[in-house]
């Protein structure tokens, strides 16, 4: 055991915790039996305080496959793995994973804890819609398998960690036809635009998402580029990841000059038309730079939330200009449309409509900005994801999930009634009563 | 770069253990590892693992070092014998120097249940190599961890005579030992330069290909040992290591 400084992936929140990491589930079930309050771990990539806590069972250690069907194209892998660790495997098969999100540096279990989503939500829906099987250690210690059949098997995902600890994952995995993919750019002029191109694609494509250039006002306002994507016969090999070696000072990217500047010079150098990429390239550009987060120096906050498909537009527009009145632009702004959902976690904020991600430096101002963002995005029926979340405030947070905090507490005493899972977070929120310590 | 056809590793889902199996499979030493191990359930999923990863066949036999159960291992032995024997397994929990039961629990477990293995492997016929891992605490009693040293230091001489015996027998003999590892049986020991358990594992397997007789891992161990056992007694004792 031993004690350190850990931080969200935004490096907004951080915390000294004790971690235990262990290397067999004898070690795991001990630890959950002798701790009075802990949250298991994975890589860090969620932004806020969602993977923070006072102890903290940090099960990267636990990664080994335990089963691969290659009729069925099913895989059980321990929870501590990351999809980048299985990705190379996954390829030499002919396989990819069905759901990914935007990065693969997050592990198994915590793309279940966050129930994550990616390019292809409109077709297959959140990470759920993925996962066949679970085992999860339960905070008494006992450890119990749930499929897809049993009723208790969603109350895992999009719960964070703190119903139960997910020891193993069985995937559902795709076939695919090579390794490259051909990818197609459209530059548009303005957010219906923008809109419009992503609807239309969503029909053809499995793959679509927008970045979207913050700086442009008025008439260009929600200018982007809209990508889309499918795989197609052939190799391309997988990149080798560069490091960013050091923190630039927080100034930087909070300086509204320069990220003009660098919105602009994306939108004008990024080439529109037909292109054949990678699997690296096309799903995690940004895995391409390694601790790219550190770009922001003093850190960042990530807000990212969806709203019906009726409120896309009002919404989109309002938060971006909102963010140019507070001169703090976005560099990585991703909208993406969201489909209608068969299966749902516990606290899932994707609904059939759009979702929109924003990075924001932290200054002093970000509070202030943050806080009038939630105001509109309530106003539009919206809400925010709690992976990337790290201010929001209890208030707001129940306007937002008031059906899934009850439904939550009355899972939490089915669970783990003497509140031994517990995360940074959930007590911000008021999901847990307590004092941080 | 030595292969095996089929390779017994005990202490598997330990630190060094685990390091030498995966270090096996990834080079593609074995063809077939077999896993001995107190913890079948455990040792399972990592058997699986080193299968799908590295295309290995695994399989595991339960061993519980306290009480091992001959008849089941010799009939395994019998079934399919191993040419590579590596012994890992291990215990060294904080101590009491006067403590018979505590003593005897150690000395089954690092001791005698090697010699368990060894008996039966040679009388069914064993021929390959023999890998003991015991440690530099053999060489030089330490209160501290007395009945593990002595555990250990029983292993050292008894690993020298099977190496004797082998000599005529086709069983290579390499002895091992380690300085602090780590890895979760030094835990509770806090002392600098604990040296990585792939690295430790790595150096096994070099000196197999080199047919050494006896490793020190990480090597400068040799020369502090080498100092160690030459000092005279009332200057060791008031020592504070």
């Amino acid at each position: 055991m031993r004690e350190e400084v850990v931080c969200g992936f935004s490096r907004s929140r951080c915390r000294k915790a004790r971690i235990i990491k262990p290397a067999s589930w004898g070690e795991a079930v001990r630890a959950v039996r002798e701790a009075d309050v802990i949250l298991p771990a994975g890589n860090h990539y969620s932004y806020g305080d969602s993977s923070l806590n006072r102890i903290l069972l940090d099960m990267r250690g636990l990664k080994r496959i335990l089963h691969w069907d290659d009729e069925q194209d099913l895989l059980t892998v321990e929870a501590g793995m990351t999809l980048a660790e299985l990705l190379p495997w996954l390829l030499n098969r002919g396989r990819f994973y069905l759901i990914t999100p935007g990065t693969k540096g997050i592990t198994l279990g915590g793309a279940v804890a966050s129930n994550v989503h990616g390019k292809d939500h409109h077709v297959h829906g959140s990470f759920i819609h993925s996962v066949e099987a679970l085992t999860i250690l339960h905070a008494d210690g006992s450890i119990r398998t749930y499929t897809k059949r049993d009723r208790a098997f969603t109350h895992f995902f999009a719960s964070y960690g703190l119903l139960g600890i997910i020891l193993t994952v069985t995937l559902r995995v795709k076939r695919i036809p090579g390794t490259r993919i051909l990818a197609e750019h459209v530059k548009t002029r303005n957010l219906r635009e923008t809109l419009r191109i992503l609807y239309r694609m969503e029909a053809s494509l499995p793959y679509t998402v927008a970045w979207i250039d913050t700086s442009a006002r008025g008439t260009a306002l929600g200018r982007g580029i809209v990508m889309g994507g499918r795989f197609i016969p052939g190799r391309l090999p997988l990149k080798r990841v560069k490091r960013v070696p050091f923190s630039l000072p927080g100034w930087v990217m909070a300086s509204e000059r320069f990220m003009r500047f660098a919105n602009r010079a994306y939108y004008a150098l990024q080439p529109a038309g037909r292109r054949v990429e990678s699997v690296d390239s096309f799903f995690y550009p940004l895995d391409a730079l390694r601790d790219w987060n550190r770009v922001y120096g003093r850190g960042f906050v990530q807000y990212q939330f969806s709203v019906p498909r009726a409120h896309a537009e009002a919404a989109v527009s309002r938060v971006i200009k909102t963010m140019q009145e507070y001169h703090l632009l976005s560099f990585v702004s991703v909208l993406k449309t969201t489909g209608r959902e068969r299966l749902r976690g516990v606290f899932d904020f994707t609904q059939p409509g759009v979702s929109f991600a924003v990075d924001i430096p932290l200054t002093n101002r970000t509070g202030r900005l943050v806080e009038e963002l939630d105001r509109i995005i309530l106003k539009h029926a919206g809400r925010v994801y709690l992976t990337k979340d790290s201010l929001l405030t209890p208030e707001v947070f129940k306007r937002m999930y008031s059906r899934e905090t009850a439904r939550f507490k009355r899972l939490k005493k089915t669970y783990d009634p003497t509140h031994k899972l517990v995360s940074d977070q959930a007590l911000r929120l008021g999901l847990i009563r307590g004092e941080r310590v | 770069m030595r292969r095996w056809e089929h390779a017994w590793l005990t202490g598997a889902t330990g630190g060094l253990g685990k390091s030498i199996a995966y270090q096996l499979a990834r080079e593609k030493r074995v063809r077939q590892l077999t896993l001995l191990s107190h913890t079948p359930g455990e040792a399972e999923r990592t058997a699986k693992d080193l299968a799908y990863r590295y295309g290995i066949q695994t399989r595991v036999i339960s061993f519980n070092a306290e009480k091992p159960r001959v008849k089941a291992l010799r009939d395994a032995a019998r079934k399919d014998m191993p040419s590579l024997v590596i012994l890992t397994h291990g215990i060294m929990p904080p101590e009491d120097l006067l403590d018979p039961r505590l003593a005897e629990r150690i000395c089954r477990v690092n001791t005698l249940s090697m010699i368990t293995l060894t008996s039966i492997l040679t009388k069914e016929g064993f021929k390959g190599d023999l890998v003991f891992v015991s440690s530099v605490a053999a060489l030089r009693a330490k209160q501290r961890n007395a009945l593990y040293g002595m555990s250990k230091a029983a292993l050292t001489h008894y690993a020298e005579a099977v190496r004797q015996y082998g000599r005529q027998h086709g069983v290579h003999v390499l002895e091992v030992r380690p300085g602090i590892l780590k890895t979760r049986m030094s835990e509770h020991v806090s002392v600098p330069l604990k040296e990585p358990p792939q690295r430790a594992a790595r150096h096994i397997l070099t000196a197999l290909d080199k047919r050494k007789h006896v490793l020190y891992t990480p090597g400068w161990w040799y020369y502090t040992m080498l100092i160690l056992r030459s000092l005279p007694a009332r200057v060791y004792d008031r020592m504070k290591l």
